[in-house]
This record gives C-alpha cells, sequence and structure tokens, in this order.
C-alpha cells in the first residue's frame, strides 16, 4: 500500500516536474535555464563520484579525467566532417575520424562507454591500493589522460581544443539523463546489492567473510561511476559547445567533491541538493561583484570577492555541518506520512563427517611462527574450543581457516575439499562463516541490511539487474525472500524489534548476536566464533551458552570458538583444542583438559601445577 | 647526451628534487599526524614567497630580515588556518577536514587575487647567490643552485633530529601512532598539532621563498602546481614519513629533468612520466617507498 | 541567517529591476578578473575602462558598463556572457583574454545575436564560422610567421629553435606557424622541446637547447614564464637569441627578468609607449593612461581593451544605432579606423588586420623597433 501511494507520488513529481521543464522557456530566461542545466549535469556527475567514494568508499580523484573521455568522444561523434576538416589547423586530423558520426544520443553513451571501458582499465591494477593511495592514483590517472589528450594533437586537436559541438544539450537532454541516472541508482541502491556496496565501505574484512568478492564489487562500482563522469562531461561538452584539455584539470574534481560532501557522502538525495546549492550559489554571489548601492552609498564591485565569499561559506558549511547537509540519510515521501508497522520460508544441505581437517598447518609472519604444525579435526556437530593464554596463535588459526591468511606450509580441508588458497568470500561460499573479536558490523546500515548482506552470496540475481529492477523482476523476487528469511533469522535470535535501527546503536550484547545472525544468513554448515562472551556480565554469559547450544541444534551447525571465559568453555564444549605459543599442547573433552597439568602450567606459568 | 651535459641536468635535477622535497615534508607532517591531506599547503607556500615580496620590495627591508618576518608571518598564518578551519573538526570524518582544506586553498587564493591582484611580482635575488661559476668542462653552476639542496637537507635534517631526539618530536610521533592513548598520557595533543602546523608552515615558508629565488615571480597560484607535485612527491616517498618526502622529492625531480635530457622530443609528456612512474611504485609498494605497511587488524 | 538571505534576495531582486532604462547603451564586459589569466583580464578591463572614462557617451546616450567575471573557466564564460545578454540586456560585449574562454562564450553571443569583440583571443578558431564574434587583434599563424620573417629576413639567422608551452593553445598554435614559416623561407629548425603550464623549471629544455645550437629560440610564452627562461638560460650561459610573442608584452618582463631579458625581441601590436611617432589615438591613450596609473606603464592588453571600446563606439556611430543587430553589421565594415595599435581594418574572418610591431629589450626597457610585414 505505502509503496503504491509512494510510486504515486513519484510519478506525479516527476510529470509535475516535466511539465515545469516544458514551460521553461517561458517562465526562465536562457541564464537560467542556462544554470537548471548545469544542476543536472553536476547532479550526474555527483551521483557518479557519489557512488564510488560516498556509497562505495573509494576514495576518488580522477573523475575529472573521466569526463575528458566523455566529452571527447562524444564530441568527435556528433561534429560534421565540414567543421573537423576547418579545426585541425596544428595537425591533419585521422581520416578515419573525419567521417566518423553518430546521433547525439549514441555519442553520449558511446561517451559514458569508452569513460567506463578506461575506468575498468585503471580499476583492474589500482583498486587494491586503499585509502589516500587510491586518491593520488587515480589522480594520477587523470592527468596522465589529459596530457594524452593534449599530446595526441592528431585525434583531438590537442590543446587548442574543440569547438562548434552542437548545443543538443537541452533542459531535457539533462534532466532526462539525470533521470536515467538516477533511477538507475536509486533502485540498484535499494536492492540487497546496494547493501553490498555500503558495506565493502563500512567493513571490507566483514564483507569479506559474508561471502562477497569486494574487489570484483569495487571494480563494478568504480567502472560505473566512470560511466557517470563519461556520461556527465560528454552532456557538459554539449552544452558548453566547446572543450579543451585545460577544462579537465584536478579543480574539476575538487568541484564534485565539493558538492557530494556538502550534499552529503553517500547520500543520493544529497548529491542532489549539493548541486543544486553549489550550482546556484557560485552564479547567485556575482552580485557581490556589481556595483551595489545601499542608502545611496555606492559601493564598488571587487572582482574575486564572490570566490572569497564562496570559499568561506563552504568551510562555514563544512565546520557546522560536517556530516554534509543530508548526512547518510534519503528523502523518502514517508516524511510526509505516520509510521505504520510491519510483519515476516527454510533450507537443507548435504552431508559430511568431518567439516574440516586441519594438517601440519604453520604460519609465519617474517622470521616468527604463529602457528607450528597445527593438525586436527573437527566432525559435523561438534562444538569445539580453542582456548590458550593471550598471544598463542588462536585468532591467527581463524584468519588461516576463514582464508584471511594464506598458511606458510599444511593443508585445510572443508568438507573433504582442500580450501588452502581460497580468499575468505571463496571460504564462505563453500559455507563456512565467522564473527570477529572486536565486532566488525557495517555500522552505518541498519540491523535488517546488515543480515541481508549476509544472504547476498546465496542469491541469484547479477549487479547489473538492480540497475532496472522493474524489467528483471528475479531482483524484487529475490530481495523480498532474502528480507522474509532476515526477518526470521532476525526473530530466532531475539532481535527483531531493533529491525530497522542503525546497527551501531545496538547495545553490545545484540551487536554480537547480530554480528552471529549476519554470518547465519550465509547459510554456514560451520561457524567459528572468535570470542562470544568477550565483555559478558556472568548473566549474559550463562544466556550466551544455551545460545550457543541453540545454535546448534536449530540451524544444524558444526562450532568452532574462541573464548577466554573458561565458564563458557567447559560448559558448551564438546571437545577442546589449546595452543600455547602458536604450539598444540593439549586435546580432550573439559574434563580432560581440566586436569591436563601442561595446560595449567601454559596459563598460570610454570609450577603452578 | 656527453658526461658534462648530464652533469648539468643532474644539478638542475638536485635543485628542482630539492625544493619538492621540501614543500613534500610539510605535507607529510601534517598528514602523519592527523591523517589530513592539507590541500591548503601550496597556499601556504605561495604566502611565504608574497610576504617576503612585501618584505624587501615594497618595504624595502634587509633581505635577511624581510626572509626572517615572511617565515613567522606566514607560520602565524598556519596556525591560524588550522585553528578556524582543521581544528574544530579533528574529530570528524577526514573527508570534512579534506573539503574544509579545499576551501581554504579556494580562499587564499582568491583572497590572493583580489588583494594583491593577478600580476606576477619580482623578486630580490641577492647578486652574490647569482653569480655564475663556470668549470672547464662547461658545466655552469650557480651558487644559489647549491643552496637549495644543502637548505633543504640541512632543514630536514633538523626535523629529523627535532623528531627522533626530543620530546615534543616524540610526542609527535605517538600521535601519529595512536592520538587517544598519547591523550591519556597526559601530552597536550592540540598543542603538539599547533606545533606540527607552525613548523609545516615555517617550512613551506622556506620552500616558498627559495622556490620564488629559484624561480624569480611570485603571483597567486604559484602554489597550485608546485602543491600537486609535492603532494606526489610525498606518496611516492611513503606518506608519513619525513625522510620518504625528500626522497620522493629528488625521484621526482630527477624524473622531471631527465625524462626531458634523454627524449627531448617527447618532452610534451613530461608529467605523464612521473606520474606513470608513481602508480608504478605505488603498485609494488602500496604504501610508498619509505612508508609503514598498514596491516588490516582482523 | 534563512532571514538574512530572503533579505539579500530582495535586495538583488529590486536591483534586476530597477535596472531597465532605455537612454542607455549598456556594454558588457566578460574577461578573466580571477584565476590562472586574472593578470591579462585585468589590465584589459582598465583599458576598456579609461575608454569608456573618455568617452562616457555614444549618440548622446549614456554608455554603463557591465563588468562579469569569468574566472579563467570555460563553464563560467558561457555563464557569464549568457548572464550578460539574458539579464543585463547588453547591447554588445567586449572580451575576453585566452582563446578557449572566447570559443566558450561565442557560442552564447552567436545563438542570441548580440556582437562580441575579443580583445586579445588570437587562435584562429575563435572567429571560425561566427557572425557575430570580432577581434581587436590579429591571429596566431599571422604572428608566428611574422616571428619568422623578423628572424629570418631582418636578422639574417638561419637555425632557429622552438620552445613551446604544450598545454597552451595559443604557445603550440605560434610555434607551429613560427616553425611552418620558418623552414618554408628557408630557415632550419634544430629542435622543437615542451612545457607544460605551471613548469618553473624549464633547465632540462634549456639545456638540451644548448646542445642543439640554435642561433634563435621562439618562446611564444606568457611573459611571467617567458622571464623565468629567459633567466634560466641566462644561468646556463646560453648564446642563442630568444624571440617571443605579444604575450611576452609587458613593462614587468623587466622586473621579472632583471638583465636576463636584455636583448630579447617580440613581435607584438604596433603600439608601445616607447613608440617615437604615435598617431593621436595612442598619444591620447598614453597621455591619459599615464594620469590614472602613474606607477605603471601601458601594454598591448591595455590598449587592445582600450581599442574594443574604441571600435564598438565608431560601429555603433556609423549605424546610428545600439541595436545589436545593426552594431554587428557596422564592425563588419571597419574600414582603417585609427586605434592605439594602428589602423584596424575588419577582414572577412572578423579579424583585425593591422601592423605588427617589434619590440626589443634595450638597456632594461622596451623599445619600439619597427614595424614587420610577415611573409604568409
Amino acid at each position: 500500500m505505502r509503496n503504491v501511494r509512494n510510486l504515486l507520488l513519484t510519478i506525479i513529481a516527476v510529470i509535475l516536474f516535466a511539465f515545469f521543464l516544458d514551460k521553461a522557456p517561458l517562465l526562465l530566461n536562457g541564464y537560467w535555464q542556462r544554470i537548471l542545466n548545469l544542476i543536472a549535469i553536476n547532479a550526474i556527475l555527483a551521483l557518479s563520484l557519489n557512488l564510488i567514494y560516498g556509497i562505495t568508499g573509494m576514495f576518488s580523484l580522477g573523475h575529472a579525467g573521466f569526463m575528458a573521455i566523455g566529452a571527447y568522444v562524444s564530441a568527435l561523434l556528433v561534429l560534421s566532417p565540414a567543421q573537423k576538416n576547418s579545426m585541425w589547423i596544428l595537425e591533419d586530423i585521422y581520416p578515419f575520424l573525419l567521417n566518423v558520426n553518430a546521433p547525439f544520443i549514441v555519442s553520449i553513451i558511446l561517451g559514458g562507454l569508452v569513460a567506463a571501458f578506461f575506468g575498468l582499465l585503471v580499476a583492474l591494477p589500482v583498486l587494491r591500493l586503499g585509502g589516500d593511495y587510491l586518491g593520488i592514483a587515480t589522480l594520477g590517472f587523470a592527468e596522465i589522460i589529459r596530457i594524452l589528450i593534449t599530446n595526441a594533437a592528431r585525434l583531438t586537436n590537442g590543446p587548442l581544443g574543440l569547438k562548434g559541438i552542437p548545443a543538443y544539450t537541452t533542459l531535457f537532454m539533462s534532466w532526462g539523463c539525470l533521470g536515467v541516472v538516477l533511477l538507475c541508482t536509486v533502485c540498484m541502491l535499494r536492492s540487497n546489492f546496494g547493501g553490498v556496496l555500503r558495506a565493502v565501505r563500512d567493513d571490507e574484512v566483514a564483507a569479506k567473510m559474508m561471502g562477497i568478492n569486494t574487489f570484483k564489487i569495487k571494480v563494478i562500482a568504480f567502472t560505473l561511476g566512470c560511466f557517470g563522469g563519461g556520461l556527465g562531461g560528454a552532456l557538459m561538452g554539449n552544452l558548453i559547445t566547446t572543450i579543451d584539455p585545460r577544462m579537465f584539470m584536478i579543480t574539476q574534481t575538487y568541484n564534485i567533491l565539493m558538492i557530494i560532501v556538502v550534499g552529503g557522502l553517500g547520500s543520493v538525495t544529497g548529491s542532489i541538493i549539493g548541486s543544486v546549492l553549489v550550482t546556484t550559489m557560485l552564479e547567485w554571489l556575482r552580485f557581490v561583484e556589481n556595483p551595489i548601492t545601499i542608502w545611496s552609498i555606492n559601493i564598488p564591485g571587487i572582482p574575486g570577492m564572490r570566490m572569497v565569499i564562496f570559499s568561506l561559506l563552504l568551510i562555514i558549511v563544512i565546520i557546522f555541518r560536517r556530516e554534509g547537509i543530508m548526512g547518510m540519510r534519503e528523502f523518502s515521501w514517508n516524511i510526509f506520512f505516520p509510521k505504520p508497522k510491519k510483519k515476516a520460508g527454510k533450507s537443507e544441505r548435504e552431508r559430511s563427517e568431518k567439516v574440516l581437517e586441519l594438517e601440519n598447518i604453520t604460519l609465519k609472519f617474517g622470521g616468527l611462527s604463529a602457528i607450528e604444525s597445527l593438525s586436527f579435526e573437527i566432525k559435523r556437530g561438534e562444538i569445539v574450543g580453542l582456548i590458550g593464554p593471550n598471544g598463542a596463535g588462536k585468532t591467527s588459526a581463524f584468519n588461516v581457516i576463514s582464508g584471511f591468511y594464506k598458511p606458510t606450509s599444511g593443508t585445510i580441508k572443508f568438507l573433504g575439499k582442500p580450501i588452502g588458497g581460497l580468499s575468505p568470500d571463496e571460504v564462505c561460499k563453500a559455507g563456512m562463516s565467522r564473527t570477529f573479536q572486536n565486532i566488525r558490523l557495517f555500522g552505518h546500515q541498519t540491523v535488517l541490511q546488515n543480515v541481508m548482506i549476509g544472504s547476498r552470496v546465496r542469491q541469484n540475481y547479477s549487479w547489473w539487474m538492480t540497475l532496472a529492477p522493474f524489467i528483471f523482476t528475479d531482483v524484487l523476487r529475490e530481495d523480498g525472500e532474502v528480507k522474509a528469511q532476515a526477518l526470521e533469522l532476525l526473530g530466532q535470535l531475539g532481535l527483531e524489534e531493533f529491525a530497522d535501527e542503525q546497527a551501531s546503536s545496538l547495545p553490545y550484547g545484540a551487536q554480537r548476536r547480530l554480528e552471529i545472525a549476519r554470518a547465519l544468513a550465509t547459510k554456514p554448515e560451520f561457524l567459528l566464533l572468535d570470542e562470544p562472551a568477550a565483555g559478558m556480565n556472568p548473566q549474559e554469559s550463562e544466556e550466551l551458552m544455551n545460545f550457543i547450544r541453540r545454535l546448534r541444534d536449530e540451524f544444524d551447525l558444526t562450532i568452532l570458538l574462541i573464548e577466554h571465559d573458561m565458564k563458557v568453555v567447559m560448559n558448551v564444549c564438546d571437545y577442546i583444542h589449546v595452543l600455547d605459543q602458536g604450539v598444540h599442547i593439549a586435546q580432550g573433552t573439559p574434563g580432560e583438559i581440566k586436569a591436563n597439568p601442561r595446560v595449567i602450567e601454559a596459563y598460570l606459568g610454570k609450577g603452578a601445577a | 647526451m656527453n658526461l658534462n651535459i648530464f652533469i648539468q641536468h643532474f644539478i638542475n635535477a638536485l635543485s628542482l628534487g630539492s625544493l619538492y622535497g621540501l614543500v613534500a615534508v610539510g605535507y607529510t607532517m601534517v598528514y602523519g599526524i592527523l591523517r589530513l591531506i592539507n590541500f591548503a599547503h601550496g597556499d601556504i607556500f605561495m604566502l611565504g614567497a608574497y610576504f617576503v615580496y612585501f618584505a624587501t620590495i615594497v618595504y624595502k627591508l634587509n633581505w635577511f630580515v624581510g626572509v626572517i618576518i615572511a617565515i613567522i608571518l606566514t607560520t602565524i598564518c598556519g596556525l591560524l588556518v588550522d585553528r578556524i578551519a582543521y581544528k574544530p573538526l579533528r574529530e570528524a570524518p577526514r573527508i570534512s577536514a579534506l573539503i574544509s582544506a579545499i576551501g581554504v586553498s579556494f580562499f587564499i587564493e582568491n583572497f590572493a587575487v583580489v588583494v594583491f591582484t593577478g600580476m606576477p611580482r619580482p623578486v630580490v635575488q641577492p647578486p652574490i647567490l647569482m653569480k655564475p661559476i663556470e668549470f672547464e668542462n662547461g658545466v655552469r653552476l650557480i651558487p644559489l643552485g647549491i643552496l637549495v639542496p644543502v637548505v633543504a637537507f640541512v632543514l630536514v635534517g633538523a626535523l629529523l633530529w627535532l623528531l627522533y631526539r626530543t620530546k615534543p618530536g616524540l610526542a609527535m610521533r605517538a600521535i601519529s601512532f595512536d592520538i587517544e592513548t598519547t591523550r591519556m598520557m597526559g601530552v597536550s595533543v592540540n598543542k603538539i598539532i599547533a606545533l606540527a602546523f607552525g613548523l609545516g608552515s615555517a617550512l613551506a615558508a622556506v620552500a616558498g621563498i627559495m622556490w620564488a629565488l629559484r624561480y624569480p615571480r611570485v603571483e597567486p597560484f604559484m602554489g597550485m602546481t608546485p602543491g600537486i607535485k609535492a603532494f606526489i612527491a610525498a606518496v611516492f616517498g611513503g606518506i608519513g614519513s619525513v625522510p620518504g618526502a625528500m626522497i620522493g622529492g629528488l625521484i621526482l625531480g630527477f624524473v622531471e629533468i631527465m625524462s626531458v635530457a634523454f627524449f627531448p622530443t617527447l618532452s610534451g609528456y613530461k608529467d605523464a612520466f612521473a606520474f606513470l612512474l608513481l602508480i608504478l611504485i605505488l603498485l609494488f609498494r602500496p604504501t610508498g617507498l619509505l612508508g609503514e605497511k598498514l596491516e588490516d587488524k582482523i | 541567517m534563512r532571514k538574512f538571505l530572503a533579505a539579500l534576495m530582495l535586495v538583488l531582486m529590486l536591483c534586476a529591476v530597477a535596472c531597465a532604462d532605455d537612454d542607455v547603451i549598456k556594454v558588457g564586459i566578460f574577461n578573466c578578473l580571477t584565476g590562472q589569466n586574472a593578470f591579462g583580464g585585468q589590465l584589459e578591463l582598465e583599458g576598456t575602462q579609461l575608454a569608456h572614462t573618455l568617452n562616457p557617451t555614444i549618440l548622446g546616450k549614456k554608455v554603463e558598463l557591465v563588468i562579469v567575471d569569468n574566472k579563467s573557466d570555460k563553464v563560467e564564460a558561457a555563464n557569464a556572457v549568457t548572464r550578460l545578454i539574458e539579464n543585463d540586456k547588453v547591447n554588445a560585449i567586449i572580451g575576453t583574454y585566452g582563446s578557449s574562454l572566447a570559443m566558450a562564450g561565442g557560442e552564447v553571443a552567436e545563438k542570441a545575436g548580440v556582437p562580441v569583440i575579443g580583445t586579445s583571443c588570437t587562435n584562429p578558431l575563435v572567429t571560425l564560422d561566427k557572425k557575430f564574434y570580432f577581434r581587436a587583434c590579429f591571429i596566431d599563424p599571422f604572428q608566428g610567421a611574422g616571428a619568422a620573417t623578423y628572424a629570418f629576413r631582418n636578422l639574417g639567422l638561419k637555425r632557429a629553435a622552438t620552445l613551446v608551452d604544450m598545454s597552451n593553445d595559443y604557445s603550440v598554435g605560434l610555434g607551429k606557424f613560427f616553425r611552418d614559416s620558418f623552414k618554408k623561407m628557408g630557415g632550419e629548425v634544430v629542435a622543437s622541446l615542451f612545457y607544460q603550464s605551471g613548469d618553473n623549471d624549464f633547465t632540462a629544455q634549456l639545456t638540451a637547447l644548448i646542445d642543439a645550437k640554435p642561433d634563435i629560440v621562439f618562446l611564444p610564452a606568457y611573459f611571467a614564464e617567458g622571464a623565468i627562461v629567459l633567466k634560466q638560460a641566462k644561468e646556463l650561459g646560453a648564446e642563442f637569441r630568444f624571440i617571443g610573442a605579444d604575450a611576452m608584452d609587458n613593462p614587468e618582463i623587466v622586473t621579472l627578468g632583471g638583465d636576463a631579458v636584455e636583448g630579447f625581441m617580440h613581435t607584438t601590436f604596433a603600439y608601445d609607449p616607447s613608440m617615437p611617432e604615435m598617431n593621436d589615438t595612442a598619444k591620447k591613450f598614453t597621455e591619459e593612461w599615464n594620469k590614472i596609473h602613474p606607477d605603471k606603464a601601458p601594454n598591448v592588453n591595455c590598449a587592445l581593451g582600450y581599442d574594443c571600446y574604441i571600435m564598438l563606439k565608431d560601429a555603433i556611430e556609423r549605424a546610428g544605432s545600439a541595436e545589436p543587430a545593426k552594431i554587428r553589421d557596422a564592425l563588419e565594415t571597419i574600414k582603417d579606423l585609427p586605434t592605439v595599435t594602428g589602423m584596424t581594418t575588419i577582414n572577412a574572418t572578423h579579424d583585425a588586420e593591422k601592423d605588427m610591431g617589434i619590440v626589443e629589450i634595450r638597456n632594461g626597457a622596451k623599445t619600439f623597433v619597427g614595424i614587420v610585414v610577415p611573409e604568409v
């Protein structure tokens, strides 16, 4: 009901806006029409950079380069042969280029696609970098692109630039493109795939453990963003009607970055508001450069004052509203209506007796061995404890089993198959999941979304379908199923009341349970729990013991847990392995371990036994 | 290319590289402590050069007095920028501070255009530094060409001494390692950060002055290109590492000069070579040459 | 805050309403008053403003200048011209320094049918296919040929090289046209090197040039960069001479370059305050300029800014109307109009045909050497 209402409201708003655009030439003069055009183009650019940076968390400073590619591709395709002939006065144009022509729409889409192709080429090597290093590497690529355009005079007319590009960018064109981009972005971000993008931003490590190939996700987001950059650049070229390499310097990227941060990093609505605000503000502030008369006092115009005031306003906005105007929030029709209430499937798998087999696992960092030839097996349905004093190598063992570290030597078999060289996401797909010692939730997303991201690995639809879910209805159906399952899971773990809350706002114990719920959403057979009782009071750890047993029975799991709380370990585990300084010093039932002198020695020091 | 010409190029490269290095050190200091790319650094550098112009040419002060006044004024500007635009954002997401830095950069540049006008201004070059020395084999150099790297190395050496041999230096390194723990230790974090900004700005001033001596003109946008180049140099060397910044600057200087020297017909692609090398280095050493390897703790 | 903004908006609207007046001729100026090219745009604006002060009325109507900054940015340039035409309803426009900015603005003016006179946008593409764009300057091919002619014919130099700003259309264009005509006349081009805008260290290029042993190096740079190049050439002991173009024309080059610029030559428009014989327009301009700006000498940018206004005045007077279309028609027929930079004639491609001067720095001062006739 609510969705139908919102859809109707959206359609009405779009129709009203289209009507406004149709009548714009009557209402607004050419100047304001141009600003309206710029707003749409800036919004496309902002949305695309926001997808890369705000949503997926990749710091890119290369947008101007991709704009340049889009602008040049489109311009070369729409210019007439006669125009090309007269413009290449430095060097002759490549003959094949002379007669290449395409309609405007085709040219801007090709502009976007070529930019996306270059984006892909850049992404494959560069996205392995993180943080600011990624920023500088993308900046480097953008500059290289610009230098190549400047030098390739036969192709691009070099520094002279191109002019006389037909002014095809009309209001309907720019806003139409924005509409399509906006629709695709919103659909994608609302699907579970959108949640995955944000998960990569919030916590790449945890995302890997949810079975997500984070590198692939980043490449997809980056390439899509570059498409947007190219499209925006192409529209820009056809609006200004002339382009040259100097249009696409780093300051161009700064401008877009400014828009998305002022609007709110990670918010689609914010990008739109940001581009409206920044674009109009820059033009509106021109009045400070004109002579002003206030109460018959003449103040002469000072050229340059506009940018001084603009930069001051920018600093003030950032200082007083650091998360931007929208923060990470989005616009929704629901803000005009009171909040209604809402409501809430199963699975099977094959059998194998031995779930995990470790054989002579050794892990070395430099010369130090964190684990030395560790061997053990875990049988189906067991709850096994891994204990040992601090620095014993327990978490290292977890990281080896779950694929974060490659063992220096030894073999690991999971469900009878070797998984030694697999990455965490592949391990997860094979049916293993884990939690982390220092809880790693996707903090900026709701509890429900966190669990749904866990289910992404078991979904069948491809990422590109999310751009048009109304055509590829699998997206909607699968997301619906996953949502129902996630709600059920939350119900089973007693988290249903928090479903719409931000994960980071949950109480500590609930966060621990949510992390487990998220791990369960990947439908694992084998669950690794890293210190589930850390930070719990005696009563809470009592509940935890029951919870772990329930987990095994209800979800048909095998569990390996690291725990310092001996009461929990002794009560809940069927079998226990003890590590000390990377060496496997003992194993047995809780009773045997309690009586083992070597264990007591390891914990309390020599002579304690 | 014969050996003499190579030596000539080598000297030129050393001089340009050490200037990049000096600017890069300022970037790296602020980055090391606050994880902030101070995009306004190039503009602080520009202010330094302008202050010398005003002191020596407009107010006709003695050159050395002018330089000292310029360094002091630039340092004050750097501290003001930190106090007004960055300090309120210490707890904010890093991107907010970054945008604030871009805002500051826009502000300083446009303020300079309004107040100083866009006209490039001359710089006093003490004649003693400019008298060419000619060697028998045809290599020529001017004392300034030697002075620039010497000053750069001495300053970086002094900075390293400060970082590794003094209490405030220790505190600075501690902050870059873990700001919260350092606060617990009773270190006045804000004072130390201000000190870092002050030092960074003073270095920017020195770099600006040396730059203006070597390339004698000052104009409102003179900080832009050196700013970006020095930022690249800092990343080259491993951002956060002081010796790294210097090495990065030198490498960049050498790539720029030598690419033109060896491939004069490709001199239009000079900057592309520098960026390509940067990207390659990052691919093989994702945290720069001397950057610490950051292990993601799981 | 909100109230304050609302109040500002109101003031702005009132301002816009109050500005409609029939007995005023509105002349829009779009130029780069901020941003990278601010130094050139500011000088041209001062030239135009001087012309306006001296000729405040045309056809008995008051002339009002509407000044809009284009921030040395293409998008802003197009916005600025749109604003002048749509909001301020100007009759004609003057501007700008920087050809790429002129191209962005020109498209808008073309569509609206408002004539524009370009100050110093010398890229041939600016007026290409444009009915409403004119300029007070000659174009790059002409000037490149001029420098080559002077070097080859007048100075008798046979080996030339070029040092060009790769990222600047002006520089690249001039460099190419210089090389072409120098070769055509029978000279040899021994090296062609590049740098990028924003570079400050040219020692590598200069060392390579010294190695190539040219007689003369053509340096189509902006004066601030050019002065640095000349300084470094002197430091390195370069023995060849340099010749530049009109962008080197600025008295500041001597303060920036000191004794390193001694003997440097450049082509320029036929105006320099050092000219022995000036026409009346140039005389008047020089005198009045010195009255207002006693501390700085005028250069060609100031002169061209002035000339644009003179051309506009002539066109409006001959058209007998300030209607944009009529101004355009009259601009097209400007012939032998005395301007500061000599006699101006607008040719079929809307470029100004005028004499080209050669200036040399002698004894620390710009000295006007004479006129050169390029062999195109």
